[in-house]
């Protein structure tokens, strides 16, 4: 018998049992000649058969040769390779434990030189998040591109995307959104006279978000204040507000210039006095509120009423709202003088708190590094009452945030060598918003005040303490690990701090142990 | 680190493990020549104490875990693989007491083989086996019934049948003591519900029960070898004191492969071996029930001068290691591979001599790795192709190892699909395993 009888009686016996005997009009053909057909009912002598022509079938037929595509072999790995105790840490990493280390166990493998042995590449590619791929790249080496050629769901989106006009025209909301932030990156023109060719035609809801991209894309200059002045103009108020935030941060915008034109005449700083006794001398600072609210203030983004929860007079408001808005650096240029000088004469009038938040806006806006260290530094230091510290806790993360990332870690130092030990739970936010990590010094000031707040027992309060185990992703390792193990041997088994330490301690040996495995 | 973590029943125990193998953790802990102790300190008033027997891996522990080991246990191994100083001492009392009882029940096991069967237990035992034929015959109609409604209703019908179809009647098998039937039936239930070819192998499935419940009518005709193949089909067991009373095969045996599955209650660990000099193949099992240890595993790769004994078998498979002289240094390379050919030739040639074969252990190889639609292929040099069960999850690793060049794969063929166990690419051993649900290739060191 051939192989495709075998095959074919194979399938009929298939296709009959599959109906079931029950139904099926015809009784199953037995397979062979030399054997004698046992005696019994139909399903059996079924079943028999069955038996019969499978082993018939699966021990006579043979796979056939296929001819096989000549495939591109894989570029031999280059590289010194990835330890595989360090590539089980990864995988476990990915699994869960500790994933929010990989960036760093990425950037240290990289720094090193390493590259993942290939028979870990699909967990890891498996695994990273988009945001991850890039600055894995090296480690993945030349394997992990050969791989994506094989499985697209690999493909390494590691350029930037690449704007599309198709998709700004006809793509929803949020893809347009997403190609103008592409084009803005690449052509800033470009995209504006992509955003000129649809702004008539555009909803008001789409026109605003359009703007609110402009804001955030990089590429904002003074090449689209034409554009963005005709937009102050507009029915929708979301979108004259928009177009004022771009314009305020544009300093010699004409909406700038307009500002401080108002402003100016409303804030005056005492000269230096002459002679020595002259210069120990406090200047002081002269406030004077407007009295009127022209319709060009408000066309500029100067809101006539305060929020119903701010507890501010209409006209302080007014005023307080252009200083918000000027670039923080003017004052020390029109009054010659330095951060501190103006700070100390402006926390002596009668708007001392106003003009704090102002400034403070006016320094995120203008993502000042210098003032907005000066404003931290005195948001920390301010009287000590509930209300000031409160507005410190709510304004210090969205001050580091806003401060340029090269200077976050300078400006937490400086924090964290003025506080006092009690005041860490308050800057606590501000440690954890900013995501950079912390400089060697810095760690030493943080871990210092850490000990001291973890001795003093009797402090309860309203410390969470199981938050401070998010320092163990920011601090330096090498002085936390030194910090940690002093502090452990002066914690006692019974503290209520024990287990947020130990959780740090964890983290800390953690990327102890990641480090070691990645020895060059 | 990796063979510690192996040893883990799961991914959370390895992490939890990690959390206590810290020095800070411990309120004590010393090691002696082959024993590592330790008190661990919990959140109970008493700390936990920790005992492990460093040449077997059993370990106990006064945690209430029912996980094998728990993580103090792990968490103390761990601690030792790190390099962290563990002091060498005299074991203290609650170390000796285990050790003692531990050889106590040892040797009272020894007496128990030992112990020859006295004519009354003779008597005793052969009404037993009466009784057990008896209730074999009984779950033998039962299943002759019940496949042959399965037949007259349609395999169709089965796919819409609640898992108790299968269950109940695997339950009347393992009553009927039966329990090598009852696996069968247990995994008929998968291929009802499994995608390609689902009816092609469920009635091969089912005929060749029926085909064993024919054999074991007819057994006295049988040949000798294939009548013993058939009784432990069905389920009999073969005493292992016997076996181990006969000679056995004095070997160099290379460890090709391991695996841990779990069999309803029962975990079983399967070890392959290979001998250099007979060329045989052989199969380790070793059976635990629930939180009960497995002993731990011949490290793939690893060669042991041993005398092995085979269960009785058409070809035999299964043996016992009766006696391991010592060990050789590992071999990192797998035995000489077949292609897609020899491997169904190799296959028919069992399949003759016994027609009850489900899978069999083959060393593949030189073949290259292929995946379409999340399938995947192995294709030798002749561009035979063979596909992988569907649910391997190893299949991209496999692909990224070996960069379009050749493998040899180690692995369980069933005339349509191969199942990898073990890997050898460039001299390098590799093993298919998982870190908690994560599919990992572990490279033998």
């Amino acid at each position: 018998m051939s192989a495709t009888d075998a095959a074919h009686r194979w399938n009929s016996i298939i296709s009959l049992a599959t109906l079931g005997t029950n139904r099926a009009q015809s009784a199953p053909d037995w397979p062979s000649e030399d054997l004698p057909l046992p005696a019994g009912t139909t399903e059996r002598t079924l079943l028999r058969a069955a038996a019969v022509s499978y082993l018939r079938q699966i021990s006579g037929t043979r796979i056939a040769p296929v001819a096989i595509a000549p495939e591109e072999p894989a570029p031999t790995v280059e590289g010194k390779l990835v330890s595989e105790n360090a590539a089980w840490r990864l995988a476990r990493m990915l699994n869960g434990e500790h994933r929010n280390l990989v960036p760093e166990w990425f950037a240290l493998a990289a720094r090193g030189g390493w590259v993942l042995p290939p028979h870990w590449l699909p967990v890891v590619l498996d695994r990273l998040q988009v945001g991850e791929r890039v600055s894995a790249t090296p480690v993945l080496g030349q394997r992990a591109v050969w791989l994506a050629n094989r499985n697209p769901e690999w493909k390494v989106s590691g350029d930037a995307h690449q704007p599309s006009e198709e998709r700004w025209v006809n793509g929803t909301l949020a893809e347009r959104r997403l190609e103008l932030a592409a084009m803005r990156a690449i052509d800033p023109a470009a995209a504006r006279t992509w955003l000129q060719g649809t702004w008539q035609t555009d909803p008001p809801d789409a026109r605003a978000a359009f703007l609110e991209t402009i804001l955030q894309a990089p590429g904002l200059s003074d090449l689209d204040e034409p554009f963005l002045e005709s937009a102050l103009d507009d029915k929708r108020k979301d979108v004259r507000t928009a177009a004022v935030e771009c314009l305020c941060r544009l300093p010699s915008s004409a909406l700038a210039r307009r500002n401080l034109e108002r402003l100016d005449p409303l804030v005056t700083l005492d000269a230096q006095s002459g002679g020595l006794l002259g210069k120990l001398k406090k200047r002081r600072l002269t406030i004077r509120l407007p009295d009127t609210l022209d319709k060009a203030s408000v066309r500029d983004g100067v809101s006539a009423k305060p929020p119903a929860q701010h507890k501010i007079g209409e006209r302080a408001y007014w005023l307080m709202q252009m200083v918000s808005m000027a670039s923080p650096a003017h004052w020390c240029e029109r009054f010659n003088c330095d951060i501190e000088t103006f700070l100390d004469a402006a926390l002596a009038t009668d708007y001392a708190t106003d003009l704090l938040l102002a400034l403070c806006e006016a320094a995120r806006r203008h993502r000042n590094a210098q003032w907005i260290k000066a404003l931290c530094n005195r948001l920390l230091l301010g009287p000590d009452e509930v209300e000031s510290q409160d507005i410190a806790r709510r304004i210090l993360p969205t001050m580091i945030v806003a401060a340029p990332t090269e200077s976050r870690d300078a400006i937490l130092g400086q924090l964290l060598g003025a506080a006092r030990a009690h005041q860490i739970d308050l800057l606590q936010p501000a440690l954890i918003a900013g995501e950079v990590g912390w400089s060697a010094d810095t760690t030493q000031r943080a871990f210092k005040l850490l000990e001291e707040l973890a001795m003093e027992e009797t402090h309860s309060g309203a410390v969470v303490r199981i938050t401070f185990a998010d320092w163990g992703s920011r601090a330096d390792v090498p002085t936390a690990a030194v910090a940690m193990n002093r502090l452990l041997s002066r914690c006692s088994d019974q503290s209520p701090w024990r287990n947020a330490l130990e959780k740090l301690n964890a983290s800390i040996e953690f990327r102890t142990a990641i480090r070691q495995e990645l020895l060059t | 680190m990796l063979r510690v973590e192996q040893l883990a029943p799961d991914g959370a125990a390895i992490k939890a493990a990690h959390g206590v193998a810290k020095p800070a953790k411990w309120k004590s802990f010393g090691r002696g020549e082959h024993l590592l102790w330790g008190e661990c300190l919990g959140s109970g008033a008493n700390p936990y104490q920790v005992r492990v027997d460093l040449t077997d891996a059993a370990c106990k522990c006064s945690c209430p875990s029912r996980k094998l080991p728990c993580k103090h246990a792990l968490g103390l191994l761990l601690l030792l693989a790190s390099g962290a100083t563990v002091p060498q001492a005299s074991p203290p009392e609650f170390v000796q007491e285990w050790v003692a009882g531990r050889a106590k029940r040892a040797e009272a096991k020894e007496t128990r083989a030992s112990a020859p069967a006295g004519p009354a237990d003779a008597e005793a035992q052969s009404r037993r086996v009466e009784k057990r034929e008896a209730r074999v015959e009984t779950g033998l109609a039962q299943l002759e019934g019940w496949l042959s409604d399965v037949v007259a209703q349609g395999l169709a019908a089965t796919r819409v049948q609640p898992p108790q179809f299968w269950s109940q009647m695997a339950a009347r098998l393992v009553d009927a003591q039966a329990p090598g039937l009852a696996r069968r039936v247990r995994e008929l239930s998968e291929l009802a519900v499994a995608g390609d070819h689902w009816q092609s192998q469920l009635l091969a499935g089912l005929s060749r029960l029926q085909l064993l419940i024919d054999a074991y009518r007819r057994i006295d005709k049988l040949p000798a070898p294939l009548a013993a193949e058939v009784r432990t089909l069905i389920g009999w067991t073969q005493a292992q004191e016997k076996l181990l009373e006969r000679a056995g095969i004095s070997d160099q045996w290379h460890v090709l492969g391991h695996r841990q599955s779990q069999e309803d209650k029962l975990r079983v660990q399967s070890t392959w071996l290979s001998g250099a000099e007979s060329g045989r193949i052989a199969l380790v099992l070793e059976f635990a029930v629930g939180s009960q240890p497995l002993s731990p595993a011949l490290r793939i790769g690893q060669v042991i001068a041993a005398e092995l004994v085979y269960y009785e078998g058409v070809p035999p498979l299964r043996a016992v290691i009766k006696q391991r002289i010592k060990d050789e240094p590992s071999r990192h390379v797998l035995p000489a591979a077949v292609d897609t050919k020899t491997l169904q030739t190799r296959f028919a040639a069992l399949l003759a001599e016994n027609p009850f074969v489900e899978r069999w252990p083959m060393v593949l190889g030189p073949v290259k790795i292929s995946i379409q639609e999340g399938r995947t292929y192995f294709t030798d040099l002749s561009g035979r192709r063979i596909a992988a069960s569907p649910n391997l999850r190893h299949g991209w690793l496999l692909d990224s190892l070996a960069g379009g060049g050749p493998l040899a794969v180690f692995g369980l063929w069933d005339g349509h699909l191969f199942d990898p166990v073990s890997i050898e690419h460039s001299g390098q051993l590799f093993s298919l395993a998982h870190i908690g649900e994560l599919p990992v290739l572990s490279k033998v060191a």
